[in-house]
């Protein structure tokens, strides 16, 4: 089992590479990314219209 | 740039100052506790980046933890979707009584005008007001009506006394009321009859006193009429000298009976004005119905269309957006008590006013002479150094864009500085005005509500 303290170091490099919008490919695991949204319009169901913002999301893409 | 296997290794080598191979393998063994944990308990949480979770298709999942999103997200962080059409369309439908699934759906935005938003709400607004009817505008129909001749509270109808002068006075004043409802209000026809009823009935009296006065029967002749005078109060008053015969006593009957039917009157007549002042009261009451209401519906169309002008209708956000001055130059050029007070409602009449005006504060170019807190901006920087966003923005000032800038606090603490440009009054504006923009900020830009 791994230990705690090299989780954290392995958890850090990835989670800094995502900071800086990088993409980051684990073997065995999947690749890390993010992912822009421009901001859009989008009508709810009850008719309402939202301005949507855009926005810069994690994407998990996983090794099969 | 893209982090490979080989990357990540060297990083972990690095920073665990172990050797490659070493740092390989504790990846491999943490991708591997990941995978059989996931199989196992059916997710995997790793602190600082996320938890991993097995999917129904038996695919793994990662969902990042927030702090991380934000971070990443830390350009739009605590940005909230704005609502520039309400569901209003709905209401419309459910309250003409159609079904709701035909309401009319907005597919595109690009076609959106507040103008038409307005239009629309208006009609809405219309539809109620409509159907509505002021209550109690008919006097006749009132059961209440004072003036109405089967009134039950009228007084001329009580009382058995006088019956042939109270139908003569009745049938009268029928007719005087007939005649006169063409020709002048209920009002006037109303002070009408009660004189006439008065007179009639001051009439009927005298001559009733006359057939009750004596018979002088020593001189066989009726007391002279010149000896019976009617007072102010209406009241019969007998001047000359009666005979002092025996005969008496009728006369002093006619004219106990003369008095108490001039009592009467004077009874009925302030009975009768107090109905009349109490008509007076209904139909004032019923006249302010309509008023007060007309007045309420107007001051509810005020607020919502206010806001409606404003689109006012923005989702509360959990991060403080200050807008900050332009730059020191402009900051006395900002009244501080305007800035500071500028409510709503002013804001509305300053945005109507303002646009048809020549030197509109509204558009891409130009200098920002005051910051119009409710407009949009278009933002095109979002920055964590203040020095660096102030640099921007003068960058954008020299090329004669409106600029804007603004510190925003997240909630984790942080803080970003947004450049934005233009003011506008509406999303549809800013949007057309994003074309005007140079690359690469035409194809990389959001639209947010100066707060």
């Amino acid at each position: 089992m791994i230990d705690k303290n090299t989780e954290q170091e392995v958890t850090a490099v990835i989670s800094e590479s995502l900071k800086l919008h990088r993409e980051i490919y684990v073997k065995g695991l999947g690749s890390f990314s993010v992912q822009h949204h421009k901001q859009d319009h989008r009508q709810e169901n009850d008719g309402r219209v939202l301005l949507a913002p855009p926005s810069d999301t994690i994407f998990f893409d996983p090794d099969n | 740039m893209k982090l490979l296997h080989d990357d990540i290794i060297s990083l972990l080598a690095n920073a665990l100052n172990i050797k490659k191979v070493k740092a390989e393998e504790l990846l491999a063994e943490w991708v591997l506790a990941i995978r059989k944990e996931v199989e196992q308990k059916g997710n995997y949480h790793a602190d600082g980046l996320g938890t991993f979770v097995l999917a129904d298709d038996g695919k793994l999942e990662f969902k990042p933890e927030e702090k991380l999103a934000i971070e990443v997200n830390y350009k739009y962080a605590g940005m909230n979707p704005i609502e520039i059409l309400p569901a209003y369309n709905r209401k419309i439908e459910q309250e003409s009584g159609t079904d709701v699934g035909k309401e009319v759906k907005v597919t595109s935005m690009s076609s959106f005008d507040q103008e038409s938003a307005g239009k629309l709400e208006r009609e809405d607004d219309q539809v109620p007001g409509d159907e509505t009817e002021p209550v109690g505008t008919d006097p006749e129909a009132g059961p209440d009506d004072p003036f109405d001749p089967d009134d039950s509270f009228d007084p001329f109808a009580e009382g058995e006394e006088d019956e042939i002068s109270q139908d003569t006075t009745e049938k009268e004043a029928s007719e005087a009321i007939e005649g006169s409802d063409d020709i002048k209000s209920e009002e006037e026809a109303a002070e009408d009859n009660v004189e006439k009823e008065e007179k009639i009935l001051a009439e009927s009296k005298i001559d009733k006193a006359t057939q009750a006065s004596p018979v002088d029967k020593t001189t066989g002749k009726v007391l002279s009429p010149a000896s019976r005078t009617l007072d102010k109060s209406g009241k019969v008053q007998m001047s000359a000298p009666v005979s002092k015969d025996k005969e008496k006593v009728p006369e002093t009957v006619g004219m106990a009976k003369a008095e108490s039917s001039a009592a009467e009157v004077t009874k009925r007549k302030s009975a009768k004005k107090k109905s009349v002042s109490r008509g007076k009261d209904f139909q004032s009451i019923i006249w302010m119905l309509p008023i007060a209401a007309a007045l309420i519906l107007a001051v509810m169309f005020f607020f919502h269309f206010e806001s409606q002008i404003l689109g006012h209708f923005r989702v509360p956000s959990t991060v403080d957006e200050t807008v900050v001055t332009p730059s020191l130059e402009e900051d006395a050029t900002i009244p501080e008590e305007e800035a500071v007070a500028q409510d709503d409602g002013v804001m509305a009449q300053e945005l109507s006013e303002t646009t048809e005006e020549e030197d509109s504060p509204f558009g891409l170019m130009g200098p920002e002479d005051e910051v119009l807190h409710g407009s949009f901006t278009i933002v095109l920087h979002s920055i964590v150094n203040e020095n660096r966003a102030r640099i921007e923005k003068a960058g954008f000032v020299e090329k004669g864009y409106k600029t804007t800038i603004w510190q925003v606090r997240h909630p984790n603490g942080s803080t970003t500085w947004r450049v934005g440009v233009g003011q506008f009054e509406s999303v549809s504006d800013a949007e057309q005005a994003i074309p005007e923009l140079p690359e690469p900020y035409r194809s990389n830009n959001f639209i947010i509500r100066i707060r």
